[in-house]
This record gives structure tokens, C-alpha cells and sequence, in this order.
């Protein structure tokens, strides 16, 4: 079998008795973007350090086209990394931190001036060349320990938790960035996070971990839409994991997005009644609390604020109910 | 590579003379003569007074540094950068300088006869104990003290405690590391104190230390001399283990990171009292002697003058060679010493850090010589290296390696924490972007620990500038006299003419040793390096 990009084949790797990779497969096409989502300690960055020659795998191989890299070491795949907490040279300034990988690459300081100028500009970091790195704010390390890893043009761009550190507006702002950027050079990518609005904004693919083992891989659109267990509904922030037949779905578990609940006008086939238990108000929603006749709960989102213990009354969008394989 | 060019030369020039000292030693115990001597009273109260003085110099050290360690610790007050690097001079000054301007003080001041005497008393012995180690203190737990998160104090005094109880309950118990460990280097460098020893305490004072030194130089018993080296390195040894332990501590309790820097605030009322009582103390204590000392050589019998200066280039009888000769000698010995201990320390340092099983085995390795006395390593090489072909006794060049010796622990305890604190991401992130292991020691370790060499150089340059103990064991000849052997020989003897010269010679010697000094502090700065990772 052959193909192009990065080809992950039944990699393991244990830490003593844990298994923190446990026989995993995956692949990266030219170009594509997959990001690892998943809780942490879920193993998904000692897959990237395996794909990075950090860490050995005790089975599986690492493949790159055809070329076999399982033994290879890191500085001979070509592979950059971007850390999480940037790994940024402190002794060195911006411009020499971002030339770095031009310099192991044989390049003089002169030859590769313009390249970094180049990726500053990218990162919109023009005139930080001889910034201390010790002098930058979160966003602007960040950037530059993405300029770093991209001046070198690598085959592949790993991205470990990078805006991990930021605060949530940054983080917002910059993952949109980086989509751009990746997309812009059109740069095979594996980013790894644990936050999934990122990994939805930056990825092509997303392939969820859990426990060592990829559970699920797909675009974020039929992952949001079809998340197929428990477990992922729950970790993608699907509130309601309800029994299907009792919504007019399947008999087994299913998820009911919180879509699918709206006030019933009163004319709908399919109706809930159900007694406020609690809110909270989430800016552009109120997140309602419900119980239902039967005593379980539900979440909905409404537009108004309710009060506790008054009854509201649910259509239910028979489309918004996806079972779910226990 | 490194480890072995590190190993070798230790191997060489420590090891084999430290195992032939003991294998002599264990040797001539069971003899008549040694075992008398070392079972008899007479030493056994020598051995009881070396390890008194050093536990009451180290209580001592400690009481006089803390409030120091503590002002520095937590208030900016104008001075505060001046007197902290100003902390590092006494630490590096020659004990020959240092015994020789508290002997001034005492004449000058009449403490050697009438009412209060220090000369010649254990008080003497403790003041200069002092002198010497309250940088130690000030240094290693007040740069602690400023690291050490303040929140668990604070919550303690919202939950009602004192600031007393404060103080004793969570803040002490967080110094502990750097107490402990501050404690054990105070207390190291007291119990095996020679030169303050042989000059302060008078013909009456001897400690195990002097003891050695006598047998082997005045008396040529060897074997009695092995002896009471090998007690010596014994007890020396166990502390080491010591020392080493709680240093681990200090440096785990440093990564595991309290880093929450906190900031010095502007003192305020009372707190003025103890920065003046602490800088005042201090700024006595170590002032009055070096400005005395200068005062003293400066005077000749008609008045002030450079005539002993002038002195200096002239030969006395009772040297080997003239006093300017033996500075000169002192200087290039110290370059070469120092050029020995950057390479020798630097590569075990690097070969150290790689964290092989060996690794450790190097650390504490390279340390003992700090720990094993400089007068058991001098009478080390005066027996080991006694027959040809490696009877280098008295050839020069085993004074600059005897002094190397005893600087590279200087460089080892420096450069070891650095290269050990380079957190793995940064050397991965080097690799990813195609560095291989000799471009990431050349781009990335290297340059990284290139400032703690330097301190570590500048501090073996000064600590050979000084040295005396070892360097009093080697034949005495023209090309090995140093700076200090020429003050001690000059200070050892009564008239005024040649007591001017050693105060001259000694004067000029503080100079240069102070000068090194700044060259560490100008390149430490803050730096955890700084001190060669003891202050």
C-alpha cells in the first residue's frame, strides 16, 4: 500500500503498565489539516511525539510517502513541531530563533534573512527581527514559535497545544489565523488540542482520542452531527443523552441536540412538557434546566429567561434525534 | 570523550593521591605510633575543638546572615544591588589577607594585650569563620527566600496567625532547604579551616586540620599524618553525603518551580532597622578589617609611605625568592588553574548532565575536593607523587593542578544546574528543526551555560590567587612560592619591616582577587550560576 502524506499504522507506546498509545492508524494527505482532539492524558501528545522521532513506538511504523520513518530521528524527517509552551531559544532573538531550522539546514545568516522576513510578515510580526524572545507577550511567542517551525518549510507541521496558553479572545482570533496561514501554504498539518470549537475551527479532519485509541475520525461536520457514542456526544458538549423511543426515535440511546427543542407552538406531533429546574444565562442564550413527567432532565436553549419551577412545553425536531451505538 | 579527558585527570592527580593517602593511612593506624597519637587525649581534644568551633561558627554565620538574607529577600532599598554583589569579595579573598587584616585590627586596636584580647583566642578564629561564610548565607538563602511563594504565609495570616507564627510555622519550614544546605557549607568550610586556624589562633590552637600540616611539614611523620587525614576525609565524606543530599532537595524544591516571582517592596519603618542593622553589620564587619589592613601597609617608620611596597622587589632571606616574584607567580598560576578547571569542569559538568547512570557518580565526584581539605589533598600529593617516574613533588606546574583541583567544583556546581535546567522542549525543538546532537550542543548548550563557565573560571582564578593549605605542602622553592606562602612566612615572623610587606603583599593581592570578583558579579548578575552554585 502506497500512498502520499503521512501514513500512522498501528502505533503503540506504554509508559510501564499504561498504555498511553494504544495501536493506532491514521493518516495525513498533503495539504490536509487533521487535528487530535481529545481530554488530556489521553495519549494524543505522545502520538504527535511519536510522529515528531521524540518517542520510539514499541509496535506500528511511521511512513512518510514511502519512506519509512519509525527509526528515523527527528532531525531527519523534516517534520516541524511546534511546542506548547513554544520552547522559544531564550538566548537568541526573534529573527534568530525563526532562522534557526534555515541554519541546520546549511543555510547562511544572509540566505535565509529574506525567508525570515517572510514569515514574520505572515505572522504579522514584521520589525520584532531583533526582539528579545524573553521581552514577548503569550500571542507574540506563539507566533514566533510558529514562524520557527514554518521557515524551514517542513513536510509536516505539528502544532501541540499552541494556543493552550491564551485566553479564550486570542485563542478565538488566532485559530482562525492559523487556518489561514496553513491554508495559504497549503501545509500538511496535525494539530493537537483538547478544545474542540479549535479543533472544528483549524482542522479538515478531526480524529477523537480517548484512552490511547482514536475513536473516531471524521470532518467536524459528521462528527457534530453524528457522534455515534456516549462518549463523544458527551465530550463534544452534547447535554442530552436520552432513550430514543421516548423522543419517537429507535428504542436505545440517543443524543437529542439542543437544536432540536423548541417552544411548541402547539400544533406539533411530537411534544415534552417539562418544569424549569434551573438557568444560566450564556450571553447570546439562556441554558435552561427541564424536568420531564418521567423525573429525567434535559437542557435546552431558549431565548428568555424563565422562571424556576413554571412549565414550558418542547417540540421536539425528530431529525434532532441521533442514536447513538453503546 | 569528556567524561574520560574528566575522569583521567582526576583519576591522576586526585584519586590516585587520595587512595594512597588512605591506603597509608590504613596501613600505619595499626602502628605504635599513629594509633598513640590518634587515641591519645591530647588529640582527641583537638578533634572535639575542630568540631565545636565549626558548629559555633555556622550558628553564628547563620544568626548574623539571616537578617541580611531577609532584607535582601524581600525589600529594594537604594544600595541593595551594590551590597549584594559586594557580598561575594570577602567569600573569594585569600585566608593569608584575611587573617592578616584581622591581626592588624587587633593591633591596631589594641586587642592583643590589656583588657579584651582576640588575638590569638578562638574568638578570633570565629570572627574570621564568620567573615568568610556570611555570603555564604546571605547568598544561598536569601536568593531562596526571594523565590519562595508568599501566598501559604499569607493565607496563614488570614486565617488568623500572627506574623510571628507566621514567620516560624510556613516560612521557616520553607527556608529549610536553603538552611540546611547554607549550614552544611558554613559548617564544611569551618571544620576544615586552616589558614585562619594556623594565623589567628595563635602557637596554642590546633585542629585536625593543623594537625596533619604539622605532622607532615614540621614534624616529617607521614605516617602519623596519613592518619589523621584519613579521620578526616572519613568525617569530611559523611558530610559531603550530607550536603549533597540537601542540595538535590534545594534544586528539586527550585525546578518544581515556586517561581512566582514576587516583588520587593519598599521598606518601611521598623523594617529600616534591620536593612541598617544588617548592611551596617555587614559593612563593619568586613570593612574595618580590609581598611585597617590597607592603613597598616601603608605605614612605615617615619609616617605614611610606599616604602614597603617599594620593599617588595627585593629578596628577603627568609623567602625563597622576592615578594613581586611570588605575586607573578601567584597570577599566571591562577590563569593556568583556572584555564585547567574551565576544561576539566566543564566537560564533566557536560558529561554529567547527559543523565547517564553515571552521571551522578560525577557530580558527587568532582565535588570531594571541595570537601576533601585542602592540606589532606596537598599531603596527597606530597606522598603519591614521591618516586620517579611521577616525582612531581616539587615540579611547578603541581601548584596550578592542585589549584585546579580545588576550582572545579566551582565550575562543576555552576555549569551543572544550568546545563541541568535547559528544559528538554528547548533542545527537542532543536532537533524537529534538524539540529543534530553536536549542532544542539554547539548551538544550544553551549552558549546557554557559556556565563556559568565564565563565573566558574573567574571564581578557580580567584580561589587559586588564595590558596594556601594544599599549596603549603608542595617543597618550597623559588618557582613554587605563591602570594600566600610569602605572607604567611612574613607574617609568621616578629619585626615591624617584614610585617609592613605582608601587609603590602596582601593589600595587592585583595586587589586582584577583589577584581575577579567583579568579573563574576558583572557576569552572574542574578543568575542562579552566580557563586559557582555555593553562594
Amino acid at each position: 500500500m502506497s500512498s502520499d502524506g503521512l501514513r500512522v499504522d498501528g502505533v503503540s507506546v506504554h509508559f510501564g503498565a499504561t498504555r498511553a498509545v494504544d495501536d493506532v492508524s491514521f493518516t495525513v494527505a498533503p495539504g490536509e489539516t487533521v487535528a487530535l482532539l481529545g481530554p488530556s492524558g489521553c495519549g494524543k501528545s505522545t502520538l504527535l511525539r511519536v510522529v515528531a522521532g521524540l518517542e520510539r513506538p514499541e509496535t506500528g511504523t511511521v511512513h512518510w510517502a514511502n519512506e519509512d520513518l519509525t527509526s528515523a530521528p527527528p532531525e531527519r524527517r523534516d517534520f516541524g513541531l511546534m511546542f506548547q509552551d513554544h520552547a522559544l531559544f531564550a538566548h537568541r532573538s526573534v529573527a534568530e530563533n525563526v532562522a534557526f531550522g534555515l541554519k541546520m539546514r546549511g543555510q547562511r545568516a544572509a540566505e535565509s534573512a529574506k525567508r525570515v522576513s517572510e514569515m514574520l510578515d505572515l505572522v504579522d510580526l514584521a520589525g520584532f527581527d531583533d526582539r528579545s524572545v524573553e521581552a514577548l507577550s503569550g500571542g507574540e511567542a506563539q507566533r514566533v514559535a510558529l514562524a520557527r517551525a514554518l521557515a524551514p518549510s517542513p513536510r509536516l507541521l505539528m502544532l501541540d497545544e499552541p494556543l493552550g496558553s491564551l485566553d479564550r479572545a486570542l485563542r478565538d482570533r488566532l485559530a482562525t489565523d492559523l487556518r489561514s496561514v496553513l491554508a495559504q501554504l497549503g501545509q500538511s498539518a496535525i494539530h493537537v488540542t483538547h478544545d474542540q470549537d479549535e479543533a472544528f475551527t483549524v482542522a479538515d479532519r478531526v480524529a477523537v482520542m480517548q484512552a490511547g485509541q482514536i475513536v473516531r475520525i471524521g470532518t467536524p461536520f459528521e462528527i457534530w452531527n453524528d457522534p455515534q457514542t456516549a462518549f463523544l456526544a458527551t465530550f463534544l458538549g452534547h447535554p442530552n443523552i436520552v432513550e430514543g423511543s421516548r423522543f419517537g426515535g429507535a428504542p436505545g440511546p440517543a443524543t437529542l441536540l439542543t437544536t432540536a427543542l423548541t417552544k411548541a407552538e402547539g400544533d406539533e406531533p411530537l411534544r415534552v412538557e417539562t418544569t424549569v429546574v434551573s438557568q444560566e444565562f450564556r450571553g447570546d442564550h439562556f441554558r435552561v434546566r427541564v424536568r420531564t413527567a418521567d423525573g429525567s432532565e434535559l437542557v435546552a436553549h431558549s431565548t428568555h429567561q424563565h422562571p424556576t419551577g413554571s412549565t414550558m412545553t418542547f417540540a421536539i425536531d425528530p431529525t434532532g434525534l441521533i442514536p447513538l451505538v453503546d | 570523550m569528556a567524561l574520560v579527558l574528566a575522569v583521567c585527570f582526576f583519576g591522576f592527580f586526585f584519586g590516585y593521591p587520595v587512595i594512597t593517602l588512605v591506603i597509608r593511612g590504613l596501613r600505619s593506624i595499626a602502628d605504635d605510633r599513629p594509633s598513640q597519637v590518634l587515641f591519645g587525649s591530647a588529640f582527641l581534644r583537638i578533634a572535639w575543638f575542630s568540631l565545636w568551633q565549626a558548629v559555633v561558627s555556622t550558628v553564628a554565620t547563620l544568626i548574623v546572615g539571616l537578617p541580611a538574607a531577609f532584607a535582601l529577600a524581600r525589600f529594594d532599598f537604594a544600595g541593595r544591588a551594590l551590597f549584594r554583589a559586594a557580598l561575594v569579595v570577602p567569600f573569594v579573598l585569600p585566608t593569608v589577607v584575611v587573617a592578616g587584616a584581622f591581626e592588624s585590627v587587633f593591633t591596631r586596636f589594641g586587642l592583643d594585650s590589656g583588657a579584651i584580647v582576640l588575638k590569638d583566642t578562638v574568638w578570633a578564629v570565629l570572627l574570621a569563620h564568620v567573615f568568610f561564610n556570611y555570603a555564604v548565607v546571605v547568598r544561598v538563602v536569601g536568593t531562596y527566600w526571594e523565590s519562595v511563594d508568599r501566598r501559604p504565609a499569607q493565607a496563614a495570616r488570614v486565617l488568623g496567625a500572627s506574623a510571628r507564627t507566621a514567620f516560624v510555622r510556613i516560612t521557616l519550614p520553607q527556608l529549610r532547604p536553603a538552611l540546611v544546605s547554607a549550614a552544611a557549607i558554613v559548617f564544611l568550610f569551618s571544620f576544615t579551616s586552616f589558614g585562619v586556624i594556623l594565623l589567628l589562633g595563635g602557637p596554642g590552637m590546633a585542629t585536625i586540620e593543623t594537625e596533619i600540616w604539622r605532622y607532615a611539614v614540621n614534624r616529617i611523620e607521614f605516617d602519623v599524618a596519613a592518619a589523621v587525614a584519613l579521620l578526616q576525609l572519613l568525617a569530611v565524606a559523611a558530610l559531603i553525603t550530607l550536603t549533597s543530599y540537601a542540595e538535590s532537595k534545594r534544586e528539586r524544591a527550585r525546578r518544581t518551580g515556586t517561581q512566582a516571582k514576587t516583588r520587593l517592596t519598599a521598606p518601611r519603618g521598623r523594617q529600616w532597622l534591620i536593612i541598617f542593622g544588617a548592611v551596617g553589620s555587614a559593612t563593619a564587619l568586613c570593612g574595618i578589617p580590609i581598611f585597617t589592613l590597607i592603613e597598616r601597609s601603608l605605614l612605615t617608620g617615619s609616617g605614611y609611605g610606599f616604602a614597603n611596597y617599594e620593599a617588595l622587589g627585593t629578596q628577603v632571606s627568609l623567602l625563597p625568592t622576592s615578594a613581586a616574584a611570588a605575586l607573578t607567580n601567584s597570577v599566571s598560576y591562577a590563569l593556568m588553574a583556572a584555564a585547567i578547571a574551565l576544561v576539566v569542569g566543564g566537560c564533566a559538568a557536560w558529561a554529567a548532565s547527559q543523565g547517564s547512570a553515571g552521571a551522578r557518580l560525577v557530580d558527587v565526584g568532582l565535588t570531594l575536593p571541595l570537601g576533601t581539605s585542602a592540606v589532606t589533598l596537598g599531603l596527597g600529593v606530597l606522598i603519591a607523587f614521591d618516586r620517579s617516574p611521577i616525582d612531581f613533588r616539587s615540579a611547578w606546574w603541581i601548584v596550578p593542578v592542585l589549584h585546579a583541583l580545588i576550582g572545579i567544583p566551582f565550575v562543576l556546581r555552576g555549569v551543572l544546574p544550568t546545563l541541568r535546567g535547559i528544559s528538554p522542549r528547548i533542545r527537542e525543538a532543536a532537533a524537529t528543526l534538524g539540529a543534530d546532537p553536536r549542532a544542539i550542543r554547539r548551538e544550544i548548550d553551549f552558549p546557554l551555560a557559556t556565563k556559568a563557565l565564565l563565573v566558574g573560571a573567574a571564581f578557580a582564578f580567584a580561589v587559586s590567587l588564595g590558596e594556601f593549605g594544599a599549596t603549603s605542602f608542595v617543597p618550597r622553592r623559588p618557582s613554587t612560592t605563591t602570594a600566600p606562602t610569602a605572607i604567611f612566612r612574613l607574617l609568621g615572623q616578629p619585626g615591624d619591616q617584614l610585617r609592613g610587606q605582608a601587609m603590602a603583599l596582601s593589600v595587592i593581592l585583595m586587589l586582584v582577587t577583589a577584581a575577579s570578583a567583579l568579573v563574576i558579579e558583572r557576569f552572574a548578575g542574578r543568575d542562579r550560576a552566580s557563586g559557582g552554585g555555593f553562594l
